[in-house]
């Protein structure tokens, strides 16, 4: 996966705001830092998937972070396609059904993750039970 | 969904299949809410609750609440628990709704109505939502949101959180097809398969080792799961599954901690809080009813003995008050505490659940049988339709002693199932009125009877008498008094004509109404009913369809055949006077088939007496007879008996006896005149001037009309002015008058007299224009045929399907050239059909074609 990193996330990008140019503003001039970064959160998913703490621990506060910035659950949906037309442009035919499955299931995973995090964390209100 | 549901919506209603994940939305809905600072209360509905009055929030209300006589205090101090608030409204979350008790319901709903709290419900698709509750949960201001199932990615994701690792693909495929997407079914097919060992995790990926065995079915998972359990644990979650929640000390008395442990461990116990104590209950309600089911009677008896003993030992009172021991009690075959029994009987009575209402206080009354206790079981008895035994029990009663008070109440009752249920006014008027005779009633009670008397008398065909003692009532302070009399008052207002003050009397009722009742939207609909009736005699037919529409809709939606029932009567007759007869006629069918199957066969023959009517106007005569023939077979029933001679005066005419048909009309106008029938004596009347001897009823309708307000009754006075007097103007008028009201039939008619006396006075035009007018009118009447609609000879010949056409062309400005190319002919063709169409309308030229054609669509 790493040589083609940095044409992945750039591609990424690319798909992102062609498709939300609204988005644009949320992020910095300069992507680059950006595309490190996301490469590196999809390669600790990618080494972590088989043992589920790290991964929860990192993606719920991941997932706490980005609702900081205005993300909504709903917005995770959208970013799948993204990331897997990203994964295609790059891969091409390498990405076959299995690897198609397999990647989409790590993101709803992690996305899953991410959301349980993005839940304002004060306890319930609840006087009564 | 939740911004939507939250920011457009009052009132959430989440429904899915048993096992679909409600319960676990409605959490997620009420976290996300309390985390944004709403306030959030919590009722948890269960079996254990549902039949106890306030069952669900008892543990909401202060010690000793249900112990009390003031039904009206416990409800202000539930309604002050639950709606008070900081800042915004409230939100109340309920988890299956379809088991909330009766009385809670009623609460609930009172408070959503008043904008005073926000709703969020659970139910499960197949199960109904409570009577109070309905017009809530599916109201304007309710969203219905159907949960889907579960989709193989959000499967394989679950399963791979909950396990805590990677699932091997044939695991996902072999559960997801199982559980078919329902998640309470996923959960435990995988506990199951955990359980038994065929799901281990092989090198950090699960996967399953031989076939898992057992049926897919949700309640055969549940079954075998607890199957598994050891007997003596098994108690445990038989006692959880009698009381739903129990206090954990005494379920380690059962059966020890370990074994409770091992039930936590296995995810079919959890703990909670309840009012400061360690509790615990069931993880799902579907395994309690799988408990219930397998557990026999006698076993069962045994486990509520044995916990009624440790409760009345060991548990402080606000755990279990009064009431709810006492039900215990009685469920466990011991002996309860009569004064709880009946306390809570007369808390089911106020929230009018007369189903609770039994449970509690037949007992009692074979116990200790009371005069007051014999009142409450003989109307909860006919509130849920049982009149015989009502009857027994009201007679037991009325031989006990009793207070005044008391003997009012049953004497009240007997004359409501006299009336009603037995169709015997008179009988219904004595009870009533020995009780006035007797010495010792208060004047509340004499206040109280006079009304009942009044209403009866309404109900008994004499509203002309009981107006005044209803007036009288309407301005007491007693509410239940006041509110009561109204139905009867505007339905004797408006049978007197006095439409506006019918209108306003039953608008003030209904505006009175709401901070005295707390449930029932039945209740409401009886007020509906006579508002639509006043509208009807006003003459304002468009508004009384409107609100007899929507009655109906609701009485199907909700499953209420009895006010069902009387809103399909106000259609059938509402529609006999806009002239859909064939609609009138489905409405009055509808209305005698439901009527037979609840047992009101004495109103039935108003419904039979419409089918005559409708079936008379359409021409088929033997139908009609056989409707006269079957009402006679009904019991007597008075109310509004002299509409029901249309019957026999349609019929007979259209058997041709004109002669007979006046007779009967008029001879009954005269008693219902009499009676205080006003309006129907006007509409009796007004028949027998359509029925051909308008002379003979003129003098008298006019004198009625002048005591009416309504415009119905006014046009129908001057239309008969119009008739006897040949006067075309004021025919158009009439007919004028009577399309304003929606009066379509009448005003067909009264075009066609007019049109009649155009003929004869020669005016073509006219003639033409009258009777084209007629036609539009008619033709929204369902093809009924009336003597006012046949005109004698001299009808303009009609137009033929191209003579037709071209007019309509040429009235609309083509030019004859146009026309013609139009329809591919000559312009010769063109211009010989046009003269025959001036000739057969008596025009002369296009413009007058135009004035004649417009004149007939105003």
């Amino acid at each position: 996966m790493v040589p083609v990193a940095d044409r992945f996330s750039v591609a990424f990008y690319q798909r992102l705001f062609d498709a939300h140019p609204a988005l644009r503003s949320m992020f910095p001039a300069d992507l680059g830092e950006q595309q490190r970064k996301l490469v590196d959160e999809l390669a600790f998913i990618v080494d972590n998937l088989g043992q589920l703490p790290p991964l929860v621990e990192r993606a719920t506060d991941l997932g706490r972070r980005h609702r900081e910035y205005g993300v909504e659950p709903s917005h995770y949906e959208e970013m799948l396609d993204v990331t897997m037309y990203a994964l295609r442009s790059v891969l091409g035919d390498q990405v076959t059904d299995e690897v198609d499955t397999a990647w989409r299931l790590a993101y709803r995973l992690a996305s899953e993750l991410m959301m349980q995090g993005a839940k304002a964390s004060s306890p319930a209100v609840d006087n009564f039970d | 969904m939740m911004s939507t549901a939250t920011n457009k919506a009052s009132v959430v209603l989440v429904r899915a299949p048993l096992g679909g994940g409600k319960s676990r939305v409605v959490d997620e809905i009420t976290s996300s809410l309390a985390a944004s600072g709403r306030a959030v209360r919590r009722i948890l509905a269960t079996t254990a609750t549902a039949s106890v009055p306030f069952g669900a929030v008892a543990h909401l209300l202060p010690v000793g609440a249900r112990e009390g006589s003031d039904a009206l205090a416990l409800i202000a101090g539930l309604r002050e628990v639950l709606s008070h608030t900081a800042s915004r409204r409230p939100v109340l979350a309920i988890d299956d709704v379809p088991l909330l008790d009766v009385a809670t319901a009623g609460v609930i709903a009172a408070l959503a109505a008043s904008g005073e709290v926000n709703v969020i419900a659970s139910a499960r698709d197949d199960e109904m939502l409570p009577d109070p509750l309905v017009d809530v949960l599916l109201g304007d201001r309710a969203v219905t949101v159907a949960l889907p199932s579960m989709t193989d990615d959000d499967i394989s994701t679950l399963l791979h959180l909950a396990l805590g690792g990677p699932v091997d693909g044939g695991v996902v495929v072999s559960l997801r097809d199982r559980s078919e997407g329902n998640p309470l079914l996923l959960r435990e097919l995988t506990r199951s398969a955990l359980d038994s060992g065929a799901l281990v995790q092989v090198e950090n990926v699960w996967r399953l080792r031989g076939d898992p065995t057992g049926s897919p079915r949700l309640r055969e998972v549940v079954e075998s799961r607890l199957d598994s359990v050891a007997p003596e644990a098994r108690k445990a979650l038989e006692l959880l599954a009698l009381c739903d929640i129990i206090d954990l000390d005494e379920l380690e008395l059962l059966v020890g901690l370990e074994a409770l442990a091992d039930l936590e461990e296995k995810g079919l116990l959890r703990t909670l809080n309840r009012l400061g104590r360690h509790c615990a209950t069931l993880s799902h309600p579907l395994h309690g009813e799988a408990i219930r089911m397998a557990l026999p009677v006698l076993r069962s008896r045994l486990l509520m003995r044995n916990h009624i003993a440790w409760i009345e030992q060991h548990a402080p009172t606000h755990t279990a008050d009064a009431l709810q021991r006492a039900i215990w009690r009685l469920d466990a075959g011991l002996p309860a505490d009569l004064d709880s029994l009946l306390r809570g009987a007369k808390l089911a009575a106020a929230m009018q659940d007369s189903r609770s209402v039994l449970r509690l206080a037949e007992p009692l009354f074979e116990q200790r049988p009371t005069a007051a206790i014999g009142a409450l079981v003989g109307d909860a008895l006919f509130q849920i339709g049982q009149w015989d035994k009502g009857f027994a029990a009201l007679d037991r009663a009325a031989q006990l002693p009793a207070s005044p008070h008391t003997r009012v109440d049953i004497g009240v009752t007997r004359a409501t199932i006299l009336l009603w249920g037995v169709g015997d006014a008179e009988a219904a008027l004595q009870t009533i009125d020995r009780l006035r005779a007797d010495p010792e009633m208060s004047p509340d009670d004499v206040v109280r009877l006079n009304s009942q008397y009044a209403s009866i008398l309404v109900n008994a065909g004499l509203p002309g008498i009981a107006r005044a003692e209803l007036e009288a009532a309407t301005t007491s302070d007693q509410i239940h008094t006041k509110l009561g009399a109204a139905v009867a008052y505007t339905n004797a207002l408006a049978m007197a004509g006095q439409t506006e003050q019918a209108i306003d009397a039953i608008d003030q009722a209904m505006a009175t109404r709401p901070a005295h009742a707390v449930t029932g939207v039945a209740d409401v609909d009886v007020y509906i009913v006579a508002k639509s009736f006043a509208f009807t005699e006003a003459g304002r037919l468009a508004e009384a369809n409107a609100l007899s529409e929507d009655g109906y809709e609701r009485a199907v939606t909700c499953s209420r055949p009895l006010t069902q029932f009387w809103f399909s009567l106000s259609l059938g007759r509402n529609h006999l006077l806009t002239g859909a007869i064939a609609t009138s006629l489905r409405m009055f069918t509808s209305a005698r088939a439901l009527g037979l199957d609840i047992g009101l066969r004495g109103p039935v023959r108003s419904a039979l007496t419409g089918c005559a009517i409708a079936h008379a106007l359409l021409g088929n005569v033997e139908a009609a007879e056989a409707a006269l023939a079957e009402r006679e077979e009904m019991p007597p029933f008075a109310f509004m008996a002299p509409e029901r001679a249309l019957g026999d005066g349609w019929v007979a005419a259209v058997k041709g006896d004109l002669l007979e048909a006046r007779r009967v009309l008029d001879v009954t106008a005269v008693e219902a005149v009499a009676t205080g029938h006003i309006s129907d004596a006007l509409w009796l009347l007004h028949d027998v001037a359509r029925l051909g001897a308008p002379e003979a009823v003129l003098d008298r309708m006019i004198a009625l009309a002048a005591t009416t307000d309504s415009a119905f009754a006014t046009a129908r006075a001057d239309h008969v002015m119009a008739m006897v007097a040949n006067d075309l103007n004021g025919l158009v008028r009439s007919a004028d008058r009577f399309e304003a009201i929606g009066a379509h039939l009448l005003a067909g008619e009264a075009c066609v007299a007019a049109a009649e006396i155009a003929r004869v006075a020669g005016d073509q035009r006219a003639v033409a224009s009258l009777t084209v007018r007629a036609e539009r009118h008619v033709g929204l009447c369902d093809g009924v045929s009336t003597p006012g609609l046949v005109a004698s000879v001299g009808i303009a010949e009609p137009l033929t399907e191209r003579e037709r056409e071209i007019a309509f062309m040429a009235a609309n400005g083509l030019t004859t050239r146009e026309i013609a190319e139009t329809l591919f002919v000559s312009t010769r063709t063109v211009s010989n059909h046009l003269q025959h169409v001036f000739d057969k309308l008596g025009v002369r030229s296009r413009s007058d074609l135009r004035a004649t054609l417009d004149l007939g669509k105003k």
